[in-house]
């Protein structure tokens, strides 16, 4: 019997060892190879979705990885959907469930991706975006990708590694270093980028055991490690010291990646992998800045552009406020602004580590993106030379580009072939057909489509190539918006021809005879058929094209709704909806109401007990922001005025010496501003509507600014205060702190949106809490022994800034703030004193029973069992000074949370006693 | 009546008494590879393999297929030490020791042998153990070693369990801990090892 029991057990083992097996093939599946999992994920907006299994697959969880790093991994048991709640812009987000398996978490089902504010269907890459190789050593690595990806490329690869079309890298690196490789994905829909950093080490850590693994440390503390479990069995450990004392052993079999969640100012920590309590890497160490407090840089690691055009711009974005922005490495042609976004048109192509750095009053980050700029269409036709042999084998001039393809049409345009050309440099292709015109030419990826990238090879199967009239081989219609300059059309002809005349050209479109280009931008719309006439020594040919100039229909997003005034202040909107959309109120320039549009039409504030100049307007979700999307208009309920609402604010503050740049705004068509007075320094621009300068006295000055439109005349108050720049001093001033004796801290009155309390301890930063609503604060976590600062701290012209005094005080190891007996430990462990564990439950006398000449008493008291513990005891003597201590008889748990413990203690006491007394002291 | 109440309490009690007994019972259990016995309670797992030079078990009462163990044992053998790792046994472990006391607040420490065939030592320890994820938790440990150098073998043993279940688990664990090696199926493995070696 016993050996039945115990053969089921290992028949149990062995099924699970082969789902584990299963699930270890699986990790290395790419989309498609994805349908083998059980459960299936789906978005919808940004509503993430689950199918469910009879029974749930035990240890379900979500996991979401931002920008290629897991950030959460959640219960999915219960749940179904679930929407991230850090869901922003600029990121690529993905998303799969995982489970338990015996000793590691593995996928369990398909992963999706998603961008947050903006309509994109292309692909996200899914796989790892840091690896560690060593040099010498086979290397592989899969692109997966969410999105159904047609095109998986990679470029900027170490030498000895080498990628095939379905998107997987192997090979045997030659050279350590960090390499920064460009991940390409696209689908029929559109096309992605991300940056894999690759860290080829030597796997020298000393010999042995230590070589096994390579971990590798990055600038945000995130450790990476070589692939691989250990040498043992399935057992590798990350384990992590601080300041030498282990603070965790964490499983490493489910992870290539970690960064340690508890990282604090000053400390030193080392980082190593351990199998059997032996180590079996390198060790990492470090020590981290202000880890709380800590400024990162939270943009995306990589961004495109495309060479001589505007780049999308990339703003810096972080997760403290900063003031000051820079950017090193740039690609000619880009520059940052001071708001910390990078625009421009560059003026070069090719991959960019560029360093940004952004600094606050919270300290200074940096981060590597990766700028990655294409060539532009300009360039194009001549990036690739093709030649041909007579062998017709054709050969293509050396260069890599993302999507590169060989391309073959016959008799003009009818496709054959289009295949990868990365990595090959020569190509032939036959045809049964001695009369088949066949073209040849290279296209790559660019700008959301494919476009040639080399001159067009023709020839016949059976014919001397040089012997033939020229041959075009070009789509066969092309479309533009009006007033828009279309994409170039490159005239792509063989045959060497001595003459192109291109006639019948849209109004505004004209061909340019050196680069073999019709560009420009068109000034009627409509269909236009051009002809292109091509002429050599065999003969001539013609081209007859299409090319359709539509009206530029494309609503910007001011445009989406169109809002109108009618009579009693009701607001009207076109038809249309959106999920985020909302009425937005101002009311003298000041934001006074946001309210949710319900799908009515009409709108009413209601609210016009205080009179003012009303404006209204629709927002909606756009790109990660909260957008503009209808035209302003505006309404007074103070006078019959007609003319422009101005929607600034009525009141600036100004700092002398600063500079200034104001844009004055109003409802309807304003075609003229005018003030009568402005502050010494300060001009404005009548045409435009622009204040600037820079403001030199210090003075009030009350300005009338007046609003031309084409039959009226607003005029408007608006007040500019200047003042001198305020100094620390000033601003530490506006609170004052006090400390009572149970370290209570008390705040004068007064209110700011930003108000914070910043408690620190031993110079290190703890808490971050706002004050906005609480006069007093004790900080919860008292007990520790320690020197305590604490101050307020609020947003104030422009940066944060400390607006109180700051207090200070001492935690000893037994201090004993309410004098009752009970040091710091002992009152945090009961979870007695105020401010500290709520639970406030004191010893209580709850049964007294007397044998003989003894008395038992029983007392129940709760603890914090995340405290160190505490013990009671109970003296007693016949007089004053004369104790006599009792230790507890038995102590019974009655009941626990996860938390708390509540305890009966009973003690055995001389039934002859005087006086008792109730302690309690540390237990060891 | 009061006769009936004490009748009443006396089968409450026995009733008990026989439930803690039944919670208690353990099998013994082979684990042929290191040729030992180990005493398993009843219901809890062995979840095991096996290669030629290493083997290792899981002995939990938690079900693996939905998390990883909070309690439970974990056995690993270490064979060909020296090759591995360098040096002999006895030395492998003495340094495991220093690693763990030098970076680790050891709350036991322990020496023995085992049938004067094994040495063993214990090390009872507390730690943050986090199996992956967002779980971490403060787990009590317990690593024992028991080597032969004449061998060159190391079993290693880590026994653990969360820090609030420790009063209730560690009568099993330290139960579960104590090997009782076959010193006569060891003693043959030695002597073919030396023929084999001659």
């Amino acid at each position: 019997m016993k050996t039945k029991y115990f053969n089921l057990k290992w028949l149990k083992a062995s099924t699970l060892m082969l789902v584990l097996l299963i699930s270890a093939l699986q990790l290395f599946a790419t989309e498609g190879l994805q349908e083998l999992m059980p459960y299936k994920v789906w978005l919808e907006n940004l509503e993430i979705h689950r199918s469910t299994l009879s029974p749930e697959s035990q240890g379900l969880g979500w996991v979401i990885k931002e920008n290629g790093l897991e950030e959460l991994g959640r219960n999915a048991l219960n749940e179904i959907t679930y929407t991230y709640y850090r869901n922003r812009a600029g990121i690529d987000f993905v998303v799969y469930l995982d489970s338990w398996k015996i000793d590691r978490y593995y996928p369990i089902s398909n992963t999706i991706g998603y961008r947050v504010g903006v309509v994109y269907n292309g692909p996200i890459i899914s796989s790892e975006v840091a690896e560690v190789a060593v040099v010498n050593k086979a290397y592989e690595y899969q692109i997966t990708t969410t999105g159904s990806p047609t095109k998986l490329h990679a470029e900027n690869l170490p030498a000895g590694l080498t990628i095939d079309c379905n998107g997987r890298i192997t090979g045997i690196p030659e050279q350590e270093g960090q390499y920064l490789i460009t991940l390409y994905a696209e689908n029929n829909r559109d096309w992605t980028t991300a940056t894999l950093r690759l860290d080829v080490v030597s796997g020298n850590n000393g010999g042995g055991l230590l070589n096994y693994h390579t971990i590798v440390l990055d600038e945000n503390l995130v450790v990476t490690r070589t692939h691989g479990d250990g040498p043992y069995s399935n057992q590798l450990v990350w384990i992590i010291k601080k300041d030498g004392t282990q603070v965790l052993g964490r499983n490493a079999l489910s992870e290539t990646r970690y960064q340690y969640y508890l990282n604090s100012y000053g400390h030193v920590y080392n980082i190593y992998l351990e199998s059997l309590g032996q180590r079996v890497s390198n060790i990492v160490t470090y020590k981290p800045g202000y880890p709380i407090y800590s400024l990162n840089i939270t943009s995306p690691s990589s961004h495109t552009g495309i060479i001589a055009q505007e780049i999308a711009p990339y703003i810096i974005t972080t997760d403290k406020l900063c003031n000051q922005f820079s950017a090193s490495g740039l690609p000619s042609g880009l520059n940052v602004t001071a708001a910390g976004i990078i625009v421009g048109a560059p003026t070069e192509s090719g991959s960019f580590p560029v360093t940004i750095s952004a600094s606050g009053t919270s300290g200074v980050a940096t981060k590597v993106v990766t700028f990655n700029i294409q060539q532009g269409d300009d360039n194009f036709a001549t990036k690739y030379q093709l030649s041909i042999n007579d062998d017709n084998v054709v050969t293509r001039t050396p260069g890599e580009h993302p999507g590169l393809v060989w391309v073959v049409r016959i008799n003009g345009n009818h496709e054959v072939v289009r295949r990868s050309a990365v990595g090959e440099y020569s190509f032939s292709y036959y045809s049964d057909n001695a009369s088949d015109h066949i073209h040849i030419r290279l296209e790559a990826w660019i700008k959301g489509k494919y476009r040639p990238v080399s001159n067009t090879i023709s020839y016949r199967s059976n014919e001397d190539t040089l012997q033939q009239q020229p041959i075009f081989s070009m789509a066969e219609s092309y479309s533009g918006y009006l007033n828009s300059a279309i994409d170039p059309i490159l005239v792509q002809v063989s045959g060497d021809p001595h003459l192109i005349e291109v006639n019948a050209l849209p109004p505004g479109l004209t061909y340019d005879s050196e680069t073999h280009l019709i560009q420009g931008t068109p000034t009627n719309s409509g269909v236009f058929t051009p002809v292109i006439t091509a002429v050599n020594s065999y003969g001539t040919t013609e081209c007859n094209l299409k090319i359709e100039i539509i009206p530029d229909t494309r609503i910007s997003n001011e445009d989406r709704f169109q809002l109108t005034v009618l009579p009693e202040y009701n607001i009207m909107r076109t038809f249309g909806t959106d999920e985020s959309l909302r009425w937005t109120v101002y009311r003298n320039g000041q934001r006074i109401y946001e309210y949710t549009d319900t799908g009515n039409t009409m709108f009413n504030y209601k609210r016009h007990s205080k009179s003012g100049e009303f404006t209204v307007f629709l927002e909606a979700f756009v790109d990660g922001e909260f957008t503009r999307v209808s035209n302003i208009v505006g309404y007074r309920t103070l006078s019959d005025q007609q003319g422009p609402i101005l929607i600034n604010d009525r009141k600036y503050v100004l700092q002398s010496g600063t500079s200034v740049d104001i844009q004055l705004q109003a409802t309807s068509n304003p075609i003229y501003f005018e003030a009568d007075q402005l502050p010494v320094g300060l001009i404005l621009n009548g045409t435009n509507g622009r204040i600037t300068g820079t403001p030199m006295t210090v003075r009030v000055t009350e300005s009338i600014i007046s609003i031309t439109e084409e039959d009226a005349v607003s005029q408007t108050p608006v007040t500019f205060e200047v003042r001198t720049p305020e100094s620390s001093e000033t601003y530490s001033k506006l609170y004052l702190l006090a400390l009572d004796e149970l370290n209570r801290i008390t705040r004068s009155p007064g209110y700011h949106e930003s108000l914070t309390w910043i408690i620190s301890k031993d110079d290190e930063p703890m808490l971050e809490r706002s004050a906005k609503n609480e006069l007093t604060y004790t900080y919860y976590m008292n007990y520790q022994p320690g020197v305590y600062t604490c101050y307020l701290q609020a947003y104030l012209d422009g940066a944060y800034r400390q607006v109180s005094n700051s207090i200070e005080y001492t935690v000893e190891n037994n201090s004993d703030f309410s004098e009752n007996g009970f040091p710091n430990l002992v009152e945090h462990a009961m979870g007695t004193r105020a401010g500290t564990e709520p639970h406030h439950t004191t010893p209580t006398l709850i049964n007294v029973r007397t044998e003989g000449d003894s008395s038992y008493l029983t007392y129940r008291y709760s603890v914090n069992t995340d405290a160190t513990d505490v013990r009671l005891f109970v003296d007693s003597a016949k007089s004053i000074g004369n104790w006599s201590r009792a230790t507890p008889i038995s102590v019974t748990v009655i009941s626990a949370d996860e938390y708390h413990e509540v305890r009966d203690v009973i003690f055995c006491i001389d039934g002859n006693h005087g006086f008792l007394r109730l302690g309690a002291e540390l237990v060891d | 009546m009061r006769k009936k109440w004490i009748i009443l309490c006396f089968i409450l009690e026995a009733s008990i008494l026989m439930a803690v007994e039944i919670t208690q019972e353990f099998n013994a259990s082979i684990l042929k590879p290191i040729d030992c016995s180990i005493q398993v309670p009843k219901d809890w797992y062995i979840i095991g393999k096996s290669n030629q030079t290493s083997s290792s078990w899981i002995i939990t009462p938690d079900d693996l297929t939905i998390a990883d163990y909070q309690t439970g044992v974990k056995i690993d053998s270490l064979s060909q030490v020296k090759d591995k790792t360098g040096v002999i046994a006895s030395k492998w472990v003495a340094d495991r020791i220093h690693d763990k006391s030098t970076s680790l607040k050891i709350l036991k420490s322990e020496v023995g042998s085992t049938n004067d065939y094994f040495k063993v030592k214990r090390l009872s320890t507390r730690e943050v153990y986090s199996s992956g994820k967002t779980h971490y938790a403060t787990y009590h440990i317990i690593y024992s070693w028991f080597w032969n150098d004449d061998h060159d073998i190391v079993i290693c043993m880590e026994a653990r369990t969360p820090e609030k279940s420790w009063v209730s688990a560690s009568t099993f664990l330290e139960k579960i801990g104590k090997l009782e090696f076959n010193v006569s199926e060891w003693k043959k493995k030695l002597t073919k090892t030396e023929e084999q070696k001659r």
